[in-house]
């Protein structure tokens, strides 16, 4: 289980986040078909640092961006996104 | 160590022994001049014990009786009690004499893998070859009663975790908690000290045993955490370790609770790694015979456990410490036969004092021990020339191996060397720091220095300061310096390899390794599976560096070149039990309860789960089937009146001047027309355009919406409804919140539902209405929608007034002739009506256009989905498609059954739900998904159950068999 | 549903009977110098408000004050936030006696030994499978809420749980 540092509660384990999706999978309603498809779609998966949506489910029902390395898990940025901030 | 004035009685094979607090069932078994404690794996060969710690390969054992027997222990692991019933492995009938044996004199056919070798040839054989491998396969024998213990989890958090209390983990511990660092102390003895229980010495002038006392003490003042009995498993992400605790030795009956052992997970801020070496055995002829044993481990015997393991012993080693054990053990008053050291030199003074008392050879390898259930000689060669001596202990030492397990699950790296023949810990990765032996460091006041450096720096890595820096530990010892290893792996010329055994526990010798390596098994990777090398239950702990050095050797690499195969948790074996911890049988999962479920309950229905909830399948009378009662019931409430528990479906306030925006991004039918007091059916979509659930809308205030959903959609919603709020469209003034257990809801539905709802004080809406009201003092919300088909309304009532409504709702029931129903009964009556269901028919890889939603979409579009709908993909009008069937005979249509249209061909379809007529005729009526289901209406199909053994032949019809024209809910 | 059986006078775990619950949201502005920062509680309204998220906040009132309570929430809230009540969608333990925090290590992920969690200090997370608010009302007691469907099964596992404790 990462430990993963909510800039409202702290640090805290996987056991109450959510993984939700890579940050360049968000489909917004507005989108096009193609922008639709794509961020659905296509993914990059690199062996490296990227960006992702985390939710923390089980804490402050906020959401993060957090850059994590995919293999080594390394997380290297968190920031609050959301409504209200 | 030992507390003589109290004895225990155990039993190992059905014979009584007596043994004292403190020992091990190894001790005392070696007490009681028992040598003779187990039989290998393949070749059945007579094993004693090697070690005195947990890397033991041989000494296993059988320990504890029914649900509480434990196999495949470590004598060595194992602290005896009162009563403890061990038995060997292995073996029949006996220890002494094992009909196993008898592979010994097969041993040539039966080298590593030659299973793999029983493919080639006819199947037919293969199958008998296999039946008697799988039952020759495996050590001890698995339980055959249920767990009978308990098992608990803890969450654990420190700043600095020092695993191991040897001389280096206490100095750790005691540096970083006088910083002021919380400190957990994990040691997997039965008492702190490590190697400083098994070696004398002084410590800033006391005894190790007093040293070892104050340290607890004074670490137990500054707060820290102690635990002992209790292994590091794993080191996983982020610096959270698995420790395991045992709170009773194996097979041990358990205290209040039945407690056995807890698993804690720990999150630290550093790592204190202070987990010491593994000595190494050496290879020789017969090097696995009782009485062959590691030369510390001979000296734990002596000091700690007050045994003497052998009263003439042979001394093999290349390296210094084993000279220790020479003159530790003469002091006993055992005779030293010879010091057989493989090293060209050794005159450091701990050499030179054993050389003036012992006879001493250096260039001197062993060759063979004798002897077969306990050894009585060993011939070696010195120097070229081959000798012979008698003894009854052989004690090795091949070097030491740091043991980098936790370093390595870290994601550490390894460094090389040479001369100890050894990997250590290289570069880290997470926050571990590995001190003492584990970081190769050698010599007590060396180990000590390294362990206060290694936890004052954990600690004020984190920002911990101490006052005054605290000085390591000052030791006082006979011999305080390095081992001087000189690590050579070939062997003596002369040695049989095919009795040099790498791997004990898995009998594989040396001449497996180089067999593995002729027929091409070169990598290490492939080495290991092939051979087994390193796969028993000790994981290799004294074996795996000695097979890659003669696999490099052959190779004509270095070891590292070779490299190492990854290491795994945990590091002993664990209980799946401890892993499970409580949730097991009906704990497994939480039973989520209505707050009708008391009541329920006591008609004692028959349970449908439904996530981690359990909803009533109906209401049986005596004698009664299920079936019969589904059926009852349903015909009740088409016919009078019913009442259901629908507690579990989602609900969700939604409120604020952009409610209904939001709802429109939630929602993909129309949002924004509804108008106060009333509800619509609605659907929402996954972002591919698949609808994921449906339920319906309410508006309750100009800015205050009620949306309900499947119970699974209670627990899917609210991460979709964040996903808006948030992501999606993060700008809106509104606010949400899941009512599901707020409110619990009752449904009546059925021609006299309407005079259910007014005799409780209640106007019924119209259809897609809704009311407030108040029931005996207590506020309800009734919505008046159908999901049977009949006149029908959702009464709300706060949770913990819905048993008070349940009863009033039942009296008012009752006495218009209706009944409660269940969900045998709510999925009879919704298929009837054509009603689309989460989980059958929205089966997330259905469009609106596939299920017939089509023409209740938002032109507008807005809401999620709504883009990818646009692909030609999801317009092809042979997609699946919800449709009806009616058996032709009547006969009831299997669910789940396939749509063919002719015996063998590919299906066009399948059957989602499957129910009965209600209009008496009990004909079998179903939902299905068929290929351009609407435009086949009239054809007949075959539903094909294989799985049932029936075929039965359907006629696609329309969806809804029941009031068509809806006139049913409207009065 | 009843007491856990108080078998350990060093914890004892007490289900409370129904309470007046509401929750508030506030979607911009900011908050009022009343309510509590997230992470959070204060005594108010003779029962507590808890600051549940960043800009969310829960009111547990005696059951009489519900509407008494509510509209003092959406005087708090004005136009620029929300009151939702939920009463009945959560049920608190009271937890007391000096180990209360060790009984919420037990299949638990939070700190809750750490002294920094002091009273007046608020976490959400998870227990058990149960989603739970902690709520430190002094060094001896605290509050846990969860839902109610979750309640029973969280109750049998602490008392077997203070079964176990020695």
């Amino acid at each position: 289980m990462f430990l993963i540092a909510c800039p409202h509660c702290g640090p805290r384990s996987q056991a109450e986040f959510v993984y939700e999706r890579a940050e360049e999978a968000v489909a917004y309603p507005d989108g096009t078909p193609q922008e639709t498809l794509a961020a659905l779609y296509t993914r990059a998966n690199p062996r490296d640092f990227a960006w992702e949506l985390w939710r923390h489910a089980y804490g402050c029902r906020g959401w993060i961006r957090m850059r994590r390395h995919r293999t080594t898990h390394e997380i290297a940025e968190i920031e609050a996104v959301g409504a209200r901030l | 160590m030992i507390d003589r004035d109290r004895g225990i009685a155990f039993t190992f094979d059905g014979r009584t022994y007596e043994g004292y607090p403190g020992d091990t069932l190894a001790s005392a078994l070696l007490a009681q001049g028992v040598h003779l404690m187990g039989r290998s794996f393949k070749y059945h060969r007579p094993r004693g014990v090697m070690a005195a710690g947990v890397e033991e390969p041989n000494a296993l054992v059988g320990v504890g009786t029914g649900g509480r027997f434990e196999p495949n222990t470590r004598a060595t692991d194992l602290f005896i009690y009162e009563g403890l019933k061990a038995v060997s492995q292995n073996r029949w009938p006996s220890l002494g004499l094992d009909i196993g044996a008898a592979n010994s004199l097969i041993a040539r056919f039966i080298p590593a893998g030659f299973y793999y070798k029983t493919f080639i040839g006819p199947p037919w054989l293969w199958k008998i070859y296999e039946h008697v491998i799988r039952q020759a396969a495996g050590l001890g024998a698995a339980p055959n009663a249920a767990e009978a213990d308990a098992f608990e989890h803890r969450a654990a958090f420190c700043d600095v975790l020092v695993v191991g209390s040897g001389p280096a983990g206490l100095a750790a511990a005691l540096a970083a908690s006088e910083a002021g660092a919380r400190v957990i102390l994990a040691e997997q003895d039965i008492r702190l000290g490590g190697a400083l229980l098994r070696d004398p010495a002084t410590l800033d002038g006391l005894s190790a045993l007093d040293w070892i006392a104050e340290a607890e003490a004074r670490l137990k003042t500054l707060g820290a955490r102690i635990l002992t009995r209790t292994t590091a498993m794993g080191y996983y992400d982020h610096n959270q370790l698995t420790l395991i605790e045992r709170r009773v030795e194996a097979g041990q009956t358990p205290g209040p609770g039945g407690l056995a052992q807890r698993l804690w997970r720990v999150r630290a801020g550093k790592v204190v790694i202070a987990a010491g070496a593994s000595e190494r055995p050496v290879l020789f002829s017969n090097n696995d015979r009782p009485g062959v044993m590691l030369a510390q481990a001979a000296r734990s015997y002596r000091r700690r456990f007050g045994v003497l393991p052998g009263r003439r012993a042979i001394i093999a080693t290349n390296n210094d410490d084993a000279y220790r054990t020479a003159l530790d053990l003469a002091e006993a008053g055992a005779e030293i036969v010879a010091i057989l050291d493989s090293r060209p030199l050794a005159d450091s003074p701990i050499c030179q004092a054993a050389r003036a008392k012992f006879r001493a050879h250096l260039d001197a390898r062993l060759v063979a021990a004798l002897g077969s259930k306990r050894v009585n000689g060993a011939t070696a060669v010195v120097a070229g020339r081959t000798i012979s001596v008698e003894g009854d202990l052989i004690a090795v030492s091949g070097g030491f191996t740091p043991l980098v397990h936790l370093h390595m699950q870290a994601g550490g790296a390894l460094d090389w060397n040479d001369a100890g023949g050894a990997f250590t810990p290289g570069a880290g990765r997470q926050g571990q720091i590995s001190a003492g032996a584990a970081a190769r460091r050698e010599g007590l006041s060396e180990v000590l220095a390294d362990g206060a450096r290694a936890g004052g720096e954990a600690a004020s890595a984190l920002g911990f300061r101490s006052g005054t820096a605290r000085e390591a530990p000052i030791a006082a010892t006979a011999f305080d310096a390095p081992h001087h290893t000189l690590a050579r792996f070939e062997t003596a010329p002369g040695v049989n390899l095919k009795t040099a055994f790498v791997d004990t526990q898995n009998d594989v010798t040396a001449a497996d390794i180089d067999l593995a390596w002729r027929e091409g098994y070169r990598s290490v990777e492939h080495l290991k599976r092939y051979t087994t090398l390193g796969m028993a239950t000790d994981q290799g702990k004294s074996s795996n560096i000695l097979g890659l050095a003669r696999l490099a050797a052959a190779e004509g690499r270095t070891v590292p070149e070779v490299g190492l195969t990854t290491f795994r948790p945990p590091f002993t074996p664990v209980t799946l039990g401890a892993l499970a911890g409580e949730a097991t049988g009906a704990d497994m999962a939480p039973l989520r309860r209505t707050p009708l479920f008391s009541v329920h309950a006591a008609l004692s229905p028959p349970w449908q789960p439904v996530g981690y909830w359990q909803r009533p399948r109906a209401y049986p009378r005596p004698g009664e089937s299920l079936a019969a009662a589904g059926l009852r019931e349903a015909l009740c409430v088409r016919q009078s009146v019913g009442m259901t528990d629908i507690s579990t479906l989602g609900k969700f306030e939604i409120v604020g001047p952009d409610a209904a925006a939001f709802l429109a991004r939630i929602c993909a039918t129309p949002v924004a027309k509804l108008a106060v007091g009333r509800g619509r059916y609605t659907f929402m979509l996954r972002e591919d355009g698949m609808v994921v659930d449906d339920g319906t809308l309410w508006r309750l205030d100009e800015h205050r919406y009620l949306l309900t959903s499947s119970t699974g959609g209670a627990d899917r919603m609210p991460a979709l409804l964040s996903y808006v709020r948030h992501i999606l469209d993060p700008g809106l003034k509104v606010a949400f919140a899941s009512v599901q257990e707020r409110w619990g809801a009752v449904a009546v539905a059925g021609p006299g539902a309407a005079a259910v709802v007014r005799s409780l004080g209640l106007e019924p809406p119209a259809h897609m209405g809704l009311t407030r009201g108040s029931v005996d003092a207590g506020q309800v919300l009734v919505l008046a929608a159908s999901y049977s088909g009949e006149r029908a309304f959702e009464i709300y009532a706060p949770a913990h007034e819905l048993t008070d409504l349940w009863r009033r709702l039942d009296t008012a029931i009752t006495s218009e002739g209706g009944t409660t129903y269940g969900l045998e009964a709510l999925e009879l009556l919704r298929i009837e009506k054509g009603h689309i269901e989460t989980g059958a028919e929205i089966d997330g890889r259905r469009t609106p256009g596939d299920l017939d939603l089509q023409r209740m979409l938002r032109g507008k579009g807005g809401y999620v989905g709504a883009p990818a709908l646009a692909r030609p993909a999801l317009t092809d009008p042979q997609r699946l498609r919800f449709v009806g069937l009616e058996a032709v005979s009547g006969a009831p249509i299997p669910e789940g059954a396939m749509l063919l249209t002719k015996a063998a061909g590919r299906p066009h379809g399948h059957v989602t739900s499957a129910g009965l007529r209600l209009d008496g005729s009990g004909a079998g009526i179903a939902l299905s998904l068929l290929k351009a289901g609407p435009e086949r209406l009239g054809e007949t199909l075959i539903a094909a159950s294989p799985s049932r053994g029936r075929n039965v032949l359907v006629r696609v019809v329309s969806p809804v068999f029941h009031d068509p024209e809806g006139t049913r809910y409207r009065e | 549903m009843n007491d856990v059986a108080a078998l350990n006078p060093e914890v004892t775990v007490t289900a409370c009977a129904p309470e007046a619950l509401l929750r508030l949201d506030l979607w911009t502005g900011p908050a009022d110098g009343v309510l509590p920062n997230a992470g959070h509680a204060l005594d108010a309204f003779q029962g507590r408000i808890i600051g549940i998220e960043p800009a969310a906040w829960l009111l547990r009132a005696p059951m009489p004050q519900e509407s008494e309570a509510g509209t003092w929430l959406a005087g708090l809230a004005g136009d620029h936030g929300a009151v939702i009540v939920l009463t009945g969608g959560l049920v608190r333990f009271r937890l007391e006696g000096a180990r209360w925090r060790e009984l919420l290590t037990i299949n638990a992920v939070f700190d809750v030994e750490n002294p920094a969690f002091a009273p007046g200090s608020v976490a959400a997370t998870i227990l058990n499978h149960a989603a739970i608010w902690i709520d430190v009302v002094t060094d001896a007691a605290a509050d846990v809420y969860c839902l109610p469907s979750y309640s029973e099964h969280l109750a049998t596992g602490w008392r077997h749980a203070i079964s176990r404790m020695d």
